[in-house]
């Protein structure tokens, strides 16, 4: 139903930067896999803001989503992610795996997954990534967890979130 | 003791209601008018005199007038602008002022600025040594109006109280209603620079040749609104809410070093004396070509001179009529080009000002972009009435003023740029071009309303960017909207909620009433009506000051159709749509009566002999031999000896044959009421879409359903298929149902592969 794989693909694009001033926002969807014990990841954001953060974290023209696109991009992107997205699970700092990335239009999706998660009594999340670059950067985090639907909003002076079940 | 008797009695008073009510019975309770399709009358304000129930200006309807005259200085050196300026304040009002409200915007950038303490701040994962200096070593910016004065036309000072952004100016005498007043302020501040400092207006510096581009706004103290909705608006500038200001006309000299170039609102007075002859001529020849832009400032001479810095001055003469704001641009950066656009049967430049920076990009595309914007919006609302539109390329900008506007898209220093920063910069262009529009002369009140401006022209700027490329990735349509509108009710706000406060503003107040003014064209008025409505509104309040009822019931008003359920599901509250499928029943027909047929005979003596029957396949009445009757008609003697006793062979084949029966329950998990768009594919391929208005839910706001009759079965039903209703949830939309993989898995599959 290519109706729906449209939707899906669209479904994350923020509507932001509308002119007047830009819109500092990523997006980032978790859902929690209770049969796969498994939380997945997506994270959106303009790839635009992650070319300008990433160079001002690494010094080097990355050309994103162009065929010139820098050998190491992903090693360095996971890196990053890595010291700017930090996720809790009843208490504990839990590994994340980075998949990868795809670009649609102006936007990059990363996914992460996080595996072993036999059950959530509490999660946090710390989302600080672009925040380094961006003054106003604005992470919008939704969760769907055992069918509980919650959203943080995390900004620079409020960078994590705390959810208890 | 009087006391105490009156003690005595309420108790007892008490006891006896308390005990009445013990023995009354709880369904007694009744409620107010809860439907979601009953009339604004509490949330709009009532019609009056200043504005009508049909929503235009009514007859007392006035607005204040404030004139400026100025004298401005740029000093390009130390980066200070200097100005005087005369206004003449026209109270059109009934009403006697004791004092006026100037707006001071500059002071949100003064060091004592309470802007950053209602900010947040917090660490860095890291700093290199630039930001670290920047951070934590740097002085604060000494910005904000340093008023040297305020005076009355005499020369004698006025007394006057500076709050934050807002200068009360107390006045000698009353102002009376329908008279003039004449006052004078002189003033000057630091420029900031608005690259690092995130601004609407400043300067960009350019380290490679050591120039500064300047994009000056609300840079002259400017009335506040006074009317008859708000009284004064003099609600401070924090920085989300924008800008409402009086119209007026504007006479304004700006001293610039002798090498810039400027570009700003209104007529440049002596343009020819300001451009060199070869100049002068080339902008005569853009006058005529209305085909292509005319370079008139060219890249050679913006890179000539930007290797200098002329210490002579030049003054522009400037002239604006009925413009609500004025801004400009100077630098000696800029490249600048134009070409004629026709507006009905006037000629507007259309024009752009940028620094060899934004080529080959902005000499490609801004001017075109700007045509193609000033005739889309020209045609949607009214002719664009005033002489030229300007384009300025800045870093990172998107921010408008009358006749001007900032842009960013730059192309990277090589001079190539990606796909996304090209249609970021037409998308930007269109989008304040179209400003001049909203709200530049359909003036609406910024300061209370992000969405009245931002929200029409987001709306607006799609059919422009259409008209342009018919792919363009335009951001306003309903599905782009769903992520935000199913999330988390305490991180969302109505849109009819003031401009500093909402959560996700540009969502709030640019995509959400972008789409819903979508979904009112394609899907619930149609083109016809909606476009005469939304023109209405705009020929109505253009030149004026509208507010949100006078925008919901001029479109009602000039459509004839009650939005009452639409406005406020969409602008009054936080709901979502969720239509869904909840179940689609098969009924066959048959001579053997059904159950309730049976009770209903036997209540009202019906003989059944002359009835035939709907058996729901899927009920225990049902029996595999009553599939045997493929056509009803024809099978059932009843039936076809009725036909054949009243209608010709002829008319007997004109007539509908319905064979097949089904009831399709919808369900609503969504709050809003939206109208039901089904698309029904029948087996032999072919498709039936079927609409019923979002009247249907009246009754039952959770369920509701249909009885659809063919001669073909159908094979699939869909909802929404196109999808207009921004439904947050597809899943419930299929019958038979349909299940997708998710994004993240599809992704995994790949990388695991």
């Amino acid at each position: 139903m290519t109706l729906l794989k449209k939707l899906l693909l669209l479904i994350l694009i923020p509507l932001m930067a509308f002119g007047l001033h830009k819109y500092y926002i990523s997006l980032t969807q978790i859902d929690y896999k209770a049969q796969e014990k498994s939380l997945q990841i997506s994270m959106r954001l303009f790839t635009d803001d992650v070319e300008k953060t990433l160079t001002s974290n690494f010094k080097k023209d990355f050309k994103l989503d162009t065929p010139d696109e820098l050998a190491n991009t992903n090693k360095l992107l996971e890196f990053y992610i890595n010291s700017h997205f930090k996720v809790h699970v009843n208490g504990k700092l839990l590994a994340i795996k980075f998949l990868g990335k795809e670009y649609d239009q102006d936007l990059v999706y990363f996914y992460i997954e996080i595996k072993d998660v036999a059950s959530i009594k509490s999660i946090e999340i710390e989302n600080t990534i672009l925040m380094d670059e961006f003054e106003e950067q604005q992470n919008i985090i939704k969760l769907n967890i055992d069918k509980i639907l919650k959203t943080m909003i995390l900004v620079r002076d409020n960078d994590k979130d705390l959810l208890n079940f | 003791m009087k006391k105490l008797t009156f003690l005595t009695m309420s108790v007892l008073l008490f006891l006896t209601t308390a005990l009445l009510a013990q023995e009354q019975k709880p369904e007694k309770k009744g409620h107010y008018n809860t439907s979601k399709f009953r009339q604004l009358y509490e949330e709009l304000p009532t019609p009056n005199m200043f504005r009508t129930a049909s929503g235009a200006p009514g007859p007392a309807y006035y607005q204040q007038q404030a004139d400026y005259k100025m004298d401005i200085v740029l000093d390009d050196k130390n980066q200070k602008l200097f100005g005087e300026e005369t206004v003449t304040y026209t109270n059109n009002s009934p009403d006697e002022l004791t004092y006026l409200w100037v707006q001071l915007d500059q002071n949100k950038r003064a060091s004592n600025s309470k802007t950053p303490d209602i900010e947040s701040g917090n660490t860095s994962f890291g700093y290199d040594a630039k930001k670290y200096v920047a951070n934590f070593m740097g002085k604060p910016f000494q910005g904000g109006f340093n008023i040297d004065y305020v005076k009355d036309s005499n020369g004698k000072d006025l007394k006057y109280t500076i709050n934050q952004t807002m200068m009360r100016i107390d006045l000698p005498l009353p102002m009376q209603a329908k008279s003039t007043y004449t006052f004078k302020i002189k003033w000057w501040y630091n420029i900031n620079n608005h690259v690092t400092d995130r601004a609407r207006s400043g300067y960009e510096h350019f380290d490679a040749d050591g120039n500064n581009a300047y994009i000056i706004a609300q840079f002259y103290p400017r009335m506040a609104v006074y009317n008859d909705v708000e009284g004064w608006q003099n609600m401070q500038f924090w920085g989300s809410g924008e800008f409402t200001l009086e119209f007026g006309n504007y006479e304004v000299n700006i001293t610039t070093p002798a090498d810039h170039i400027l570009e700003g609102t209104g007529f440049i007075l002596n343009q020819a004396d300001m451009l060199t002859n070869k100049q002068w001529k080339r902008y005569q020849e853009a006058l005529k070509s209305y085909d292509k832009p005319v370079v008139i400032v060219t890249q050679e001479e913006a890179e000539k001179a930007e290797k200098g810095f002329s210490n002579k001055t030049k003054t522009w003469k400037m002239k604006a009529e009925n413009v609500r704001d004025f801004a400009f641009a100077s630098s000696r950066k800029y490249l600048y080009d134009a070409m004629a656009v026709k507006i009905g049967n006037r000629t507007v430049m259309a024009e752009s000002l940028y620094p060899k920076e934004g080529n080959p990009l902005w000499g490609d595309y801004s001017t075109k972009v700007v045509a193609n914007t000033l005739e889309t919006y020209s045609a949607h609302l009214f002719d664009y009435p005033y002489h030229k539109a300007i384009s300025v390329h800045a870093l990172q900008q998107g921010m408008e003023y009358p006749m001007i506007c900032w842009n960013g898209g730059r192309p990277k220093p090589d001079g190539t740029y990606t796909e996304r920063v090209k249609n970021g910069m037409i998308g930007v262009i269109t989008h304040e071009v179209g400003h001049n529009w909203f709200p530049m002369i359909i003036n609406s009140d910024e300061r209370q309303w992000t969405w009245m401006d931002e929200g029409l022209n987001s709306f607006t700027e799609m059919l422009a960017e259409e008209r342009f490329d018919k792919d363009f990735p335009s951001r306003g349509f309903p599905k782009n909207i769903t992520a935000y509108m199913n999330g988390d009710q305490s991180k969302i706000s109505p849109t009819m909620s003031n401009s500093e406060n909402v959560f996700q503003f540009g969502n709030n107040a640019y995509a959400k009433p972008a789409a819903s003014l979508y979904i009112l064209r394609e899907l619930i008025l149609g083109h016809d009506l909606f476009d005469k409505a939304f023109k209405t509104y705009a020929e109505r309040w253009k030149f004026k000051h509208p507010s949100p009822a006078d925008f919901f019931r001029t479109m009602e008003d000039a459509s004839a159709t009650d939005l009452d359920w639409f406005w406020r599901g969409w602008y009054y509250t936080t709901d979502f749509n969720d239509i869904g499928i909840k179940s689609v029943s098969k009924y066959v027909v048959s001579t053997t009566p059904t159950k309730q047929a049976k009770m209903v005979a036997e209540r009202y003596g019906l003989d059944l002999a002359n009835y035939v029957f709907l058996v729901d396949t899927d009920s225990d009445e049902y029996k595999p031999e009553m599939d045997k009757i493929k056509e009803p008609t024809k099978d059932l003697k009843i039936l076809d000896d009725y036909l054949t006793q009243n209608f010709t062979k002829e008319e007997r084949a004109t007539l509908k044959n319905s064979k097949y029966f089904y009831k399709v329950t919808f369900n609503k998990p969504g709050g809003l009421v939206m109208p039901i768009v089904a698309r029904i594919t029948y087996e032999d391929g072919s498709v039936d879409d079927k609409y019923y208005p979002a009247l249907i839910w009246r009754f039952n706001d959770d369920e509701v359903s249909k009885l659809i009759t063919s001669d073909k079965a159908i094979k699939s039903i869909e909802l929404d298929p196109n999808l207009l209703t921004a439904d947050v949830n597809l899943e419930n939309n299929s019958w038979p149902m349909k299940k997708e993989e998710s994004k993240f898995d599809k992704f995994k599959k790949k990388v695991e592969n």
